[in-house]
């Protein structure tokens, strides 16, 4: 199952419901040391739309993917309700498995993953990208080197714009603003500090479109080493601003201050139409985060970014949505 | 010509001395301090009169204002008794250190002859009076999520450190955080729930001289807001301003370090020194004191009323209750 030294890490795609699916395949296409060998997905148009456009055979459902013996891991970048099974069927076909975030919508379904890839003896890996940001893998060299002291408060942000879609159905996304963009900044401020969640209060509200699921939120959440934190997880960027979204996280430490903008490495464009737009050109989170899976994998080491580390991310947002509709904050872990 | 009496020649007594110098309606003609040092730094160009304290300046000398400029503690006391003889009062933020103090200073300054204010000079600062002018015109349609961040390194300059005394200075849930309650409520109206975060317990009262708190905050009308202040960034660093209204319409954004039209780099004894610059024609401090002012020559109403400093003064208690407490604070404008 594990790639020979020289010989490219083999990945199936398991969906494109997720946009990220394309960004992911093209990464694999690029890197000498990832190859992308099929997809599947139950939705037949788009998936032989993405094969022909990737120039890859497709398959119509995960099923049968799964059972190819040339790929050694799949990316699953389905709807989030959907990562649960798909992950556990691909794991106890022995393939190792790099998860969409969220991992799972509820800290149940996330075990379970986590479980049966331990029991299979494949590797699980959360797709938290934002760790192989060069300003954010920059200031993790600086906190470990002791540059900061000791982290006391984190604010960060992780805005976008609202994506549409099945992310604004609680049914197949478990959640809106709070479940899509709590994780990304959650899994950095374990990273930085190498804590864990310790409580979390929030405020959650759909404040910015007629639409029936939350898509503004505030969360303000302490660790277990007494650093304080904020998150601003809204879905706030209109379809007019000049880029996405992105990532800042202004850190407090004995020693420093330190303010991240993670995609500040961008090149301004205005012209009539579209009137504004920010061209980012710092280095590619994607690639970096897929090469190091399959460097790792490939030589039997668990991945950087684990699913327990995807499984303590969610339990935050899912926290933070329990302390919404009380306005109290809530211990973590959850009972 | 209004005949000014100032009340402390600390570091804002100074700023208001050289306002006034500017000031064609305003002629400074006795300074109150104990410290006759400070006071002569202040007068030395000009025929001042000096007191050790206002009680005196009162009793000796004919003033049509008195212009408060002590550490908060000694707020409240001075502004009642400058009140209560018939002056008009300009009195530092914030308004004072407690709420049944500010509650005395209100009733004072309902039944004196004089005007009254406070001096929530960030509503003077242009970029935030134009900001508040655009959102109330509606131009990012109507406001959902603001952030707003006020901070530098921990303020040198107080006397006996008052600054660093959790109990005289409230710490930047008071010193900084009522500047941006004044100038939030002012633009978004009255605030149902605060949940804030913070190192005053831990780390200002301790003697640590470093205080920062994240101060989440649900406006009536739904709109969420995240405050960020500090005294954590190292000594030298700069002060850091900024906000973020995101609306339904858009978002407008600004922030002082990214507003510098001169960025100079000086050499220093062989070595370069940047040194970046905003100027502006007048001072925020002395654009405040001549609204100040012209309101008393033309009988109108301050900008800041007195309602307005006690609110701003209630929000900054609420934080602090907050983070003392670790839960959320509800207030009287609750829905």
């Amino acid at each position: 199952m594990t790639a020979q030294l020289g010989t490219p890490f083999r990945f199936g795609i398991i969906s494109f419901a997720h946009l990220h699916a394309a960004g992911y395949a093209r990464c694999l296409q690029a890197n000498p040391e990832t190859q992308l060998v099929a997809i599947a997905d139950d939705n037949p148009q788009r998936g032989q739309e993405w094969a022909q456009r990737l120039g890859v055979p497709w398959h119509p459902n995960y099923h049968e993917l799964i059972l190819r013996d040339d790929i050694d891991a799949v990316i699953v970048t389905t709807e989030n309700v959907k990562h649960t099974n798909a992950t556990i069927e691909a794991a106890r076909a022995g393939k190792h498995v790099l998860c969409e975030k969220p991992l799972a919508t509820s800290l149940a379904d996330g075990r379970a993953m986590v479980a049966a890839c331990q029991q299979a003896g494949v590797a699980l890996g959360t797709a938290f990208p934002c760790r192989y940001l060069s300003a954010v893998s920059r200031v993790k060299e600086q906190v470990d080197a002791g540059k900061l002291g000791k982290i006391l408060a984190i604010a960060g942000t992780n805005q976008g714009r609202m994506p549409g879609g099945w992310f604004i159905d609680k049914a197949l996304s478990g959640g809106g603003a709070v479940m899509d963009h709590t994780v990304h900044v959650a899994d950095l401020i374990r990273w930085l500090t190498g804590a864990e969640f310790a409580d979390v209060y929030c405020e959650a509200d759909t404040l910015f479109n007629d639409i029936g699921i939350d898509d503004a939120g505030l969360l303000s959440f302490s660790l277990t080493d007494g650093a304080i934190c904020t998150l601003d997880c809204s879905w706030s960027r209109l379809p007019h601003y000049p880029t996405w979204g992105g990532i800042t996280l202004n850190l407090v430490g004995t020693d420093g201050y330190v303010s991240i903008d993670a995609f500040k490495q961008m090149i301004e464009v205005y012209t009539e139409e579209p009137r504004a737009s920010w061209v980012h050109w710092g280095s590619d989170m994607d690639y970096l985060m897929i090469q190091d899976f399959a460097r790792r994998v490939s030589r039997g080491e668990p991945p950087t970014i684990t699913g327990e580390d995807g499984l303590r991310a969610v339990e935050l947002a899912l926290g933070a949505y329990r302390s919404a509709e009380t306005h109290q904050p809530v211990k973590l872990p959850l009972e | 010509m209004l005949k000014i009496g100032l009340i402390g020649a600390g570091m804002m007594g100074q700023v208001h001395a050289r306002a006034y110098a500017n000031l064609p309606q305003a002629q400074l003609v006795a300074v109150a301090d104990p410290h006759a040092d400070k006071a002569q730094q202040i007068v030395a160009e000009s025929g001042v009169r000096i007191f050790g304290s206002m009680d005196e300046l009162l009793a000796n000398a004919d003033v049509d204002v008195i212009d408060i400029c002590l550490p908060t503690p000694l707020h409240a006391v001075h502004a009642v008794k400058a009140l209560e003889a018939g002056k008009h009062v300009f009195c530092e933020k914030p308004v004072t250190l407690t709420m049944d103090e500010a509650r005395q200073v209100a009733e004072a300054a309902r039944k004196a002859r004089g005007k009254f204010t406070v001096g929530h000079v960030v509503r003077f600062f242009p970029e935030y009076a134009r900001a508040h002018d655009l959102l109330i015109k509606g131009e990012v349609g109507e406001p959902k999520v603001i952030h707003t961040l006020r901070g530098g390194g921990f303020p040198p300059w107080s006397l006996n450190n008052w600054m660093g005394d959790l109990n005289q200075s409230g710490g930047v849930a008071l010193d900084l955080a009522c500047h941006e309650f004044d100038w939030l409520r002012w633009c978004l109206g009255e605030v149902t729930r605060v949940f804030a975060r913070g190192l005053a317990f831990t780390h200002l009262a301790a003697g640590q001289n470093r205080d920062h708190a994240l101060i989440v905050i649900r406006f009536a009308s739904g709109v969420l807001a995240h405050v960020e202040v500090t005294w954590a960034v190292p000594r030298g660093g700069p002060f850091l301003t900024s906000v973020e209204v995101a609306g339904s319409r858009g978002i407008m954004r600004f922030d002082n370090q990214s507003s510098m039209p001169i960025r100079g780099y000086w050499d220093v004894e062989g070595a370069s020194t940047a040194v970046p610059e905003s100027p502006l024609a007048a001072s925020p401090f002395q654009v405040e004191l001549e609204h100040f002012l012209n309101c008393i020559l033309e009988d109108k109403q301050p900008l800041v009323s007195v309602d307005d400093a006690v609110k701003a003064l209630e929000l900054s208690w609420a934080a602090l209750d907050s983070i003392k407490t670790g839960q959320p604070v509800t207030l009287g404008g609750a829905q």
